[in-house]
């Protein structure tokens, strides 16, 4: 009895086995099925295309130009009226930030994130086949992008040691994941250069809702003026306005709307209900609704508080007395556009007066802008001196671009060139200017160089 | 649907055997059962051994068998606090006998039910304690397992909050996990239920329960294994610990309905002080001045003051109100040897104390047992429930968080023209217009087959399924969203979880002293998610819920724009296992027990498929030898030990390779996004435990209890951190580091008194957990951490340890803090490089303490539970005490310094982070300032109840019916001024859950509640 009862249950149990591990092997491999592996996405040029394709998702999204890029520069910059913010936003304020702070590192993460999957794609570039070309160009335009909005908020700026062998930023070009090392400022921006001048002659010519060739130029106009390399700057600006493929707008309001704005020459495509940008922008600017968190200096709006300027519309005084917030954003969707027409003619003219040259197309920039901004009641003379140019390319770079993220760039770029322009009398290159990593590039390598810290008044 | 089917064949099983007929047959057998003292005993069970008959006693004790046809049979008698009778007799015609059974104090005969099984207490050789489910539903807590608070020994409980629904942290022994869940594996009448905190993420400051839907009054008992010997058996998913439930059967004897049905009020129980509208202005206003200023102090939100001073809003009380409680349970019971009943309805709806917030469930069981031959039989088990939790915003999202925060009551709740204010934080406008609705519906079903082809052998096949849907509707109006249309979100995700299990049971007796039970089994286990991971959503002008067809046309838009993302299988994960378990005992003094189990699981690669988990445990019963037998001091004593290997793979599946899914589009396109840092090594956690302990009896069981000591090391803990932020990536899962759990348990029940009218009994734990983290390989203080929490992971220290700056004193001279840097050298100066260990959020002792009265038919019981040690750190306090900004103060600061040679608590106001040198931001003024002792204890349950007479129930024809108050957390003793003292806040991750309880962070208070109720049956 008892054998038999033994051999029953051996019997019993190798049944019980067999039948819950029949291709127990198969059973066991059934990954998640939300997700496929890097083989099975790269396999063919649509994947590539398709993580191509959400690297826009994070440049376009709130933790870089749906806005915090834009919250960010401004913050760090003279326009915002920004004694009462408190946490993130007046630590940022504050130019004196520390290892921690959300808003900051998620930013930082953020772009390298954009920065790895461009990287992926350059790594899968085989598969592809018709796009090739173009998603090489693409994916060199956004890691030079990335590169170039983290080597600008997180180091001392291009001018600002002799060589610009300061420490810059981590410099990813590769998808693996090793420890992050600085590099110096001038490695940084010769990635950033040698990348676009590759996107350049890659990219197409026309790709709606993309990057093109021409927005890879105006990136390098942008590049070269940070650098003060103004025969260069002006060469790239001149080949996008020369192109003839962006117009002027006549109205103020289309730079931010729906559609495409035809100054825009990179633009984040809002689609509605599918892809949506520009929200930490409304998130902290837009006015109309309620108060925003961010509001102008006094400053600011009495640079165009002059009769003739219609740019005064940017601005609602009355709404909230007392305060000063920006009615640029005040859509419930917009494309944002990232690089336009009037910052590459802004480039144009300011490179021409620096350097003496052409300055019949600066001056003629600078009355575009002149007879937009102030309704044909204001202009230079042709003739007008490179200084006199070079002023007016300024004072209306500060307005033309309010709440853009522009003006912190000018005050460093310029204060490389020896002058200082912060309005918040800073100097340029104070360590507070510079946003201080994130903690885990610490803790992930302890011999990490941080910025040193401390404020800048 | 495999399930359906094997349901379908199960009751046409059922159909095909009650169609037979038993033989008649023709002996009889009839007596009578006694307790001690020589009264009746009714509801006892009376077995014939080896036969399927069994018979229940009546009110007057009686009991009888008739058809009986073998001439001897044994008699067994079991009844629940008496041992267990075995008499043998002759069925000679007609036979009458009187037993009279022992009280049992230690319930030495008490199943309890362990993995695939049960035991008697008496054979257990791992650490299980068990709660009882009457207990369970005495409290009117968001959700069953809250109620485990204070009942049994190295069980930590921290309820969630007093929002509708929410969960709690349960900790068994510790917390041996880091970035895998450390919460115990839930089992519901043998099927690892889905009970992931983070099904809904963390929206609306808030983590969804889905245990939630679980009725409470539905409950028999609840098991909690705590060591190797018991939750060994669930190998890889044991380590931290398994809590068994089990459901009400059928119980033998006639048809019996029982009713309940409770009412009942709440509101929150501590709450911190705010100032009122015209003291935040003087603050300010001192803060201004203090800073060298002069003229009348900016305010927030462009407000004048003359504005301002107009208002004195309580935000606090305007987002509260009593909440109500309303539920009602219907069961129907009935036994007999063949067939067994038992089905219940329940309905509740508990509206919180935050206005808007509640949640309404409703529910149905039916438990079904046939056994129609003595070798044959089957269990069906169908339990389904709807919880509707209507949300309101908390926390950092809004709501009460809010009130809590950035609504000063300097802010007016409506314009001049009645319309809502918008220039700043106003919850009650948020309250007033979105619409919010988390929906779970839970089926939880198995079936279960049993055969016995021969004596002492079984074999159970068991297919069990849990499908749980999940459905979410949020809804802003325009009002709040400021565009011309509102916006709609519908969250929607299937759970679907379902397991197979076959074992195989032989019992083997040696002769009468030797006795071995056999169990071997199989099982698979299959889970996964359908739904839509994106969600829906878009513009609408109502919720979807309401508006299906808007629904659909926004699906077809976005399906258009490749915006549109469906998975069958979000989150698959499976999961097959071969299992044994091995008993040996010895004249019911020696008893072995030899386990293991192998896991694979498809969460890990081919290197690291499998794990094995092997334990062993023994127990010694020292009292049944000679020299202790009839010893009159010690009845009882035992001595037991545990040693084995559990695992721990809580973690999300496919993190071994690099995983790349759909992210939505861009530009119409659809894009596909890199989602992980792959890791190809990744492996269980493992947990080497041992457990020591000791069970007493002392006078005939008027004293008994277990003491315990444990220690349990994880290796390869998992940990999701440490990566290099600029990879793109900030965290990554490894297997790195060590952590040790060391404590000692107690739990001693005591009957006080004990008379023909006035009993007295006493119950209490308490528990003493050392936690230490023995290794975090090469990673630095910071590397683990992040996210909402404000504790790290340090070499040395406890999980979750608080890591602060700490503060000195306030400066009389100057009012500016003083703190101390690494070295604890005074300065004066910030800097979070001086941040070191000085708390944890572990206590060191937990427990609870239960006092039943019982006098003639009333009965008062109460429940203290307690926390010694550990620390609070108030995340939100260094908002709401430190630099003046748009947040509420609370009344704490009115010890601050104010002029030179004050000594105070806090330092000078300021508006500025630049007046205290070194800070650079609000969120970093992190120190020991807001680091509080987290000791406190609170009146947990105090119920005063009626049992009405039998006499008088008779005659209106009902059986045992009792009226009943209950205060839940009447009282609470704490020295944290922040609000209430027991913190779970709401979190991201389940890394996050593990390091932070007691951080809180503008947390919803606890719940106070009373309740009225009645229960009775017929």
């Amino acid at each position: 009895m008892k054998t038999i009862s033994q051999l029953f249950i051996k019997g019993l149990i190798f049944l019980l086995c067999l039948s819950a591990f029949a291709g127990c092997k198969k059973f066991l491999d059934a990954p998640p099925l939300n997700v496929v592996t890097k083989a099975e996405a790269l396999k063919d040029e649509a994947g590539v295309a398709a993580v191509m394709n959400s690297a826009y998702q994070i440049l376009g999204g709130g933790n870089v130009f749906g806005g915090r890029y834009q919250v960010i520069s401004e913050l760090m910059a003279d326009q915002i009226q920004g004694n009462l913010l408190s946490g993130d936003f007046g630590e940022i304020y504050g130019r004196k930030t520390s290892v921690f702070g959300d808003y900051k590192n998620n930013f930082y993460t953020e772009i390298y994130q954009a920065n790895f999957r461009a990287n992926t794609v350059l790594e899968n570039l085989e598969v592809t086949a018709a796009k090739r070309d173009d998603l090489e160009g693409q994916a060199r335009f956004v890691r030079a992008f990335a590169h170039f909005i983290s080597v600008r908020l997180f180091a001392q700026p291009y001018g600002y040691s002799a060589n610009n062998d300061h420490l810059g930023v981590p410099l990813r070009i590769s998808t693996a994941k090793d420890a992050g090392v600085r590099a110096t400022v001038k490695q940084v921006y010769d990635l950033i250069i040698s990348d676009l001048k590759i996107a350049e002659n890659k990219m197409n010519d026309v790709n709606p809702g993309y990057p093109t060739k021409w927005a890879a130029k105006a990136l390098l106009a942008k590049v070269y003026f940070s650098m003060n390399d103004f025969a260069n700057a002006y060469n790239y600006a001149n080949q996008v306005i020369s192109s003839g493929k962006f117009t002027f707008e006549t109205d103020y309001s289309k730079r931010f709307s729906e559609g495409q704005s035809t100054e825009a020459i990179f633009q984040i495509v809002n689609t509605v209900g599918s892809y949506d940008t520009g929200g930490e922008l409304r998130g902290q600017f837009r006015s109309d609704f309620n108060l925003p968190t961010l509001r102008f200096t006094a400053a600011v709006y009495s640079a165009v508080n002059t009769p003739n300027d219609i740019r005064k519309a940017w601005f609602n005084i009355v709404k909230y007395p007392g305060e000063i917030p920006t009615t640029k954003y005040n859509k419930e969707r917009f494309n944002v556009s990232v690089i336009h027409l009037t910052d590459m003619k802004l480039i144009r003219a300011e490179s021409a007066a620096e350097r003496n040259e052409n300055l019949n197309v600066a001056i003629g920039d600078i009355n575009d802008i002149l007879n937009r901004a102030y309704a044909g009641t204001k202009s230079i003379p042709v003739g007008s001196s490179a200084l006199l140019v070079k002023t007016n390319a300024r004072f209306e770079r500060a307005i033309e671009m309010v709440a853009e993220g522009d003006r912190l760039y000018e005050i460093k770029r310029i204060g490389a060139r020896g002058e200082n322009i912060d309005k918040r009398g800073a100097a340029w290159n104070c360590n507070g200017l510079v946003l201080q990593f994130p903690q885990g590039e610490i803790s992930s390598n302890t011999s990490f160089v941080r910025n040193p810290e401390g404020g800048c008044n | 649907m495999k399930v359906f089917y094997l349901l379908k064949q199960g009751l046409l099983v059922l159909f095909f055997l009650t169609v037979l007929k038993v033989q008649a047959q023709t002996g009889v057998i009839s007596g009578k059962v006694l307790d001690e003292t020589g009264l009746p005993l009714p509801g006892a069970s009376v077995f014939i051994k080896g036969t399927t008959k069994v018979t229940l006693t009546d009110n007057n004790g009686l009991f009888r068998f008739t058809g009986l046809t073998s001439e001897e049979v044994i008699l067994q008698i079991r009844s629940m606090g008496y041992k267990t009778l075995e008499r043998s007799l002759k069925t000679a015609g007609n036979s009458n006998v009187t037993l009279t059974l022992e009280s049992d104090n230690q319930m030495l005969d008490d199943v309890v039910i362990v993995g695939y099984g049960t035991q008697t207490r008496r054979e257990v050789t791992g650490s299980i304690a068990k709660v009882s489910g009457d207990k369970i539903a005495a409290l009117p807590t968001p959700s069953f397992e809250a109620s485990l608070q204070g009942r049994a020994a190295g069980v930590q409980v921290t309820q969630g909050s007093g929002l509708a629904g929410s969960g709690s942290v349960i900790r068994i022994r510790g917390v041996g996990s880091i970035s895998a869940g450390g919460d115990p594996l839930y089992v519901v009448d043998g099927i690892p239920v889905t009970a992931d905190p983070f099904l809904n993420g963390n929206r609306g400051g808030m983590n969804q329960n889905p245990l939630a839907t679980l009725n409470a009054e539905d409950i028999e008992s609840v098991e909690i294994l705590k060591d190797a010997g018991a939750a060994g058996i669930y190998g890889s998913r044991g380590a931290n610990g398994v809590i068994l439930v089990t459901t009400k059967r059928g119980k033998l004897g006639k048809p019996t309905f029982s009713l309940s049905t409770k009412f009942g009020l709440s509101t929150y129980a501590n709450k911190p002080d705010f100032v009122s509208g015209p003291e935040w202005l003087t603050l300010r206003q001192e803060a201004w001045t203090n800073d060298g200023n002069t003229g009348l102090a900016p305010l927030p939100q462009g407000l004048t003051w003359a504005q301002a001073s107009q208002n004195n809003t309580d935000w606090f009380d305007l987002v509260t109100e009593t909440g109500k409680l309303n539920e009602q349970n219907i069961s129907f019971s009935q036994g007999t040897d063949k067939i067994r009943t038992y089905v219940s309805a329940n309905y509740s709806d508990l509206q919180s104390f935050l206005k808007g917030n509640s949640y309404g469930k409703y529910g149905a069981r039916v438990n079904l047992d046939v056994k129609p031959t003595s070798y044959f039989s089957t269990s069906i088990n169908i339990g389904y429930s709807k919880g509707t939790n209507t949300r309101v915003s908390a926390a950092w999202s809004g709501g009460i968080g809010d009130a809590m925060s950035t609504a000063l009551p300097i802010y007016p709740v409506y314009n001049a023209d009645g319309s809502f204010w918008t220039n700043g934080a106003n919850p009650m406008r948020t309250i007033n217009y979105m619409n919010w609705k988390s929906i779970d519906e839970r089926l939880l079903a198995g079936i279960t087959f049993e055969l016995k082809p021969f004596k002492n052998f079984a074999l159970k096949a068991i297919a069990n399924m849990d499908n749980l849907q999940v459905t979410e509707d949020q809804f802003s109006p325009r009002e709040l969203t400021g565009n011309a249309n509102g916006f709609a979100n519908r969250w929607d995700n299937k759970i679907l979880n379902r397991n197979v299990t076959g074992t195989a049971t032989y019992d083997i007796y040696l002769g009468k002293e030797h006795k071995i039970n056999l169990i071997a089994g199989a099982e698979s286990q299959a889970y996964q998610q359908n739904g839509y991971p994106n969600g829906i959503s878009g513009e609408a002008n109502e919720p979807y819920a309401k508006n299906l067809d808007a629904m659909y046309l926004r699906m077809q838009q976005l399906a258009g724009q490749n915006g549109l993302y469906y998975v069958n299988g979000l989150n698959r994960t499976t999961f097959a296992s071969l299992f044994g378990r091995a008993n040996y005992s010895y004249a019911n003094k020696y008893y072995l027990q030899v386990l293991a189990r192998r896991d694979g699981s498809s969460k890990f690669g081919p290197n690291r498929k499998y794990g094995f988990f092997p334990a062993i445990s023994g127990a010694w019963t020292v009292s049944e030898e000679n020299f202790l037998k009839n010893n009159k001091v010690i009845s009882n004593l035992k001595l037991k030990a545990s040693y084995g290997i559990t695992g721990n793979a809580n973690i999300p599946p496919g993190e071994y390779y690099a995983k790349f899914g759909n992210s939505g589009s861009y530009n119409g396109q659809v894009a596909v996004s890199p989602q992980n840092v792959e890791n190809p090594d990744l492996h269980w956690e493992e947990l080497k435990s041992i457990d020591l302990a000791l069970e007493f009896g002392l006078f005939k069981g008027r004293i008994s209890g277990e003491f315990a000591y444990y220690r349990k090391n994880t290796t390869d803990v998992l940990i999701n951190g440490g990566i290099s932020p600029s990879t793109g990536f900030g965290t990554a899962y490894q297997n790195v580091g060590e952590i040790l759990n060391e404590g000692l348990e107690l739990s001693l029940n005591t009957i006080n008194i004990q008379s023909k009218n006035f009993k007295w009994t006493t119950n209490f734990n308490i528990s003493k957990n050392y936690n230490e983290v023995v290794s975090i390989g090469s990673l630095s203080a910071d590397a683990i951490g992040g996210g909402t929490n404000d504790t790290r992971i340090i070499l040395g220290k406890p999980v979750g340890t608080n890591y602060l700056v700490r503060f000195h004193g306030v400066d009389p001279a100057d009012g500016l803090p003083i703190w101390l840097d690494k070295d604890g050298y005074q300065t004066k100066t910030f800097s979070l490089d001086n941040r070191v260990a000085v708390g944890k959020v572990i206590p060191d002792y937990v427990g609870g303490l239960t006092n039943t009265f019982s006098f003639r038919g009333f009965e008062l019981t109460s429940l203290f539970t307690f926390a010694i040690g550990g620390n609070i750190y108030d995340g939100s306090a260094k908002r709401q005490l430190g630099i003046v900004t748009d947040w509420n103060i609370r009344t704490d600061i009115a010890d601050r310094w104010q002029k030179p040679g004050d000594i105070a608590k806090f330092p000078r106001l300021t508006m500025s982070t630049n007046t205290y040198p070194g800070l650079s931001s609000e969120w970093n003024y992190n120190s020991t300032m807001f680091l509080y002792d987290a000791s406190f204890m609170r009146l947990r349950e105090l119920t005063l109840a009626y049992n009405l007479p039998s006499s008088f129930t008779k005659k209106i024809g009902l059986s045992k019916t009792r009226i009943f108050a209950t205060g839940m957390n009447l009282l609470t003793f704490t020295k944290y001024p922040g609000g209430d003292p027991e913190i779970a806040r709401d979190f991201d991750t389940p890394q996050d859950r593990n390091m932070s309880p007691n951080v809180t962070y503008l947390t919803t208070p606890q719940q106070k509640s009373v309740l009225i109720g009645l229960s009775t049956s017929f």
